[in-house]
């Protein structure tokens, strides 16, 4: 359709409603056609997300069984590895934010006088308000020193907070809890904690023994 | 002056990043995927969610995306800010579901209710109810063409290939090309009326 040929189109559709329901009928099947076909692509997309681990897999088998590639691969992974090294803080920085979200809490209900203080301070965790949560499970904590869920709330806040060190201690004691409901999580955040304080090795360990796909995703992000 | 050449590179990428989405970029798209899908995860996973529910819920909001990209009706201003708008979109549509029936007896309803009328904003910006609704109808009845009507109104019309290529990719005349579209079109239109 020229210039011209468009114009007296226009000119048409403005004053035909039969007109611009038919143009409107054609505008939607044809974004129909767009979007079904971009939903395959999405389907597409989430097929090689998930294939990547076999891919990784397969690569390595070439290698073991060529050793002129495996020399090449080595040159590579030596000077990938030199630029990783200096690159390492940034990018276990980035791997950090790209991966936490702080854990949603547990369900209060206040009406139990039982748990009054815990809930309360899971309700300032809640808001965000990260030091007094701290504080009012602080005090429950020393009565309980060993108590799984409090050590694994005392965790996540301080990891919250942006204190990955003081994180360390109260996760371990959780994820050293083999019993502990929280044990997956808690070593995926203390495998968080790990890798915000640059401790790689550590972080792929603790990552490993948290049986989640998360963890699973940030430990194939660090070997990349 | 620096600050200027920041703001024109800002607006640069801005640029390039809607239009490679409006032109289905593979590249651009499929690392949109790969950038967001984890994080998306994590969060359906920690708040009661599978993992097939976090695919689910994360492709209806990649879909939801790309549909508000593709109709002007977003604009990112650079790639964290349609990561935020892509994972903003996704925990919305998995609180709706924490909120539908399913969930409706339990005590965390108030607290979802709370958060959802906050950010009910960005689900506006999508098509209109009726609109979406026919669209979809489309979706489906595409499903159940056959495959040489799919590749061909996909050359068409998600590749945006010209006549003349689509002619040489399937080895026929330009107006055969032209034809087969016409006639594919109808065929979906048929699949769609009949399914009313």
């Amino acid at each position: 359709m020229n210039t011209n040929e468009r114009e007296v189109f226009e000119e048409k559709l403005k004053d035909n409603t039969t007109l611009q329901q038919q143009v409107k009928d054609i505008e939607t099947i044809l974004f129909g056609v767009r979007k079904a076909i971009f939903k395959n692509k999405a389907n597409h997309f989430h097929k090689t997300l998930i294939n990547k681990d076999s891919e990784i897999k397969a690569d390595k088998k070439v290698f073991n069984l060529n050793f002129k590639h495996m020399s090449i691969a080595a040159s590579v992974v030596l000077l990938l590895g030199s630029v990783w090294f200096f690159n390492q803080k940034k990018s276990n920085s980035t791997l950090f934010d790209k991966y936490y979200i702080e854990d949603r809490g547990l369900e209060t209900n206040m009406g139990e006088t039982n748990n009054y203080t815990f809930d309360d301070a899971m309700v300032d965790y809640k808001h965000g308000k990260y030091d007094k949560a701290i504080e009012k499970w602080n005090l429950l904590q020393k009565n309980q020193p060993k108590n799984d869920t409090l050590n694994y709330f005392l965790g996540v806040a301080h990891l919250a907070n942006k204190d990955a060190d003081k994180a360390i201690k109260f996760l371990e004691t959780t994820a050293n809890n083999s019993e502990s409901t929280f044990l997956n999580e808690a070593n995926f955040y203390l495998g968080l904690s790990y890798l915000k304080l640059d401790k790689t090795d550590l972080a792929i360990e603790t990552l490993q023994k948290s049986n989640s796909e998360r963890s699973k995703a940030v430990i194939e992000a660090l070997k990349e | 002056m620096p600050e200027k050449s920041t703001l024109q590179k800002d607006y640069s990428s801005q640029e390039k990043l809607v239009k490679s989405i409006q032109a289905n970029d593979d590249s651009v798209l499929k690392s949109l995927y790969n950038d967001n899908f984890y994080k998306t995860e994590q969060y359906i996973l920690t708040n009661s969610g599978s993992v097939d529910e976090a695919k689910d819920i994360f492709q209806e909001a990649f879909v939801a995306v790309w549909e508000n990209v593709q109709d002007n009706k977003f604009v990112p201003k650079n790639e964290s800010a349609l990561n935020g708008y892509l994972y903003t979109i996704a925990k919305n549509k998995w609180l709706n579901h924490l909120n539908s029936v399913r969930y409706r007896k339990t005590n965390s309803f108030e607290n979802h209710v709370q958060t959802l009328t906050n950010t009910n904003t960005i689900e506006n910006e999508i098509f209109k109810e009726e609109d979406t609704n026919k669209i979809n109808e489309v979706v489906s009845a595409f499903d159940s063409l056959g495959e040489a009507c799919k590749k061909l109104l996909s050359v068409f019309y998600y590749d945006n290939k010209s006549l003349r290529d689509i002619s040489k990719l399937f080895n026929v005349t330009e107006a055969s090309a032209r034809n087969k579209k016409y006639r594919c079109i109808e065929k979906l239109r048929t699949l769609v009326l009949k399914s009313n």
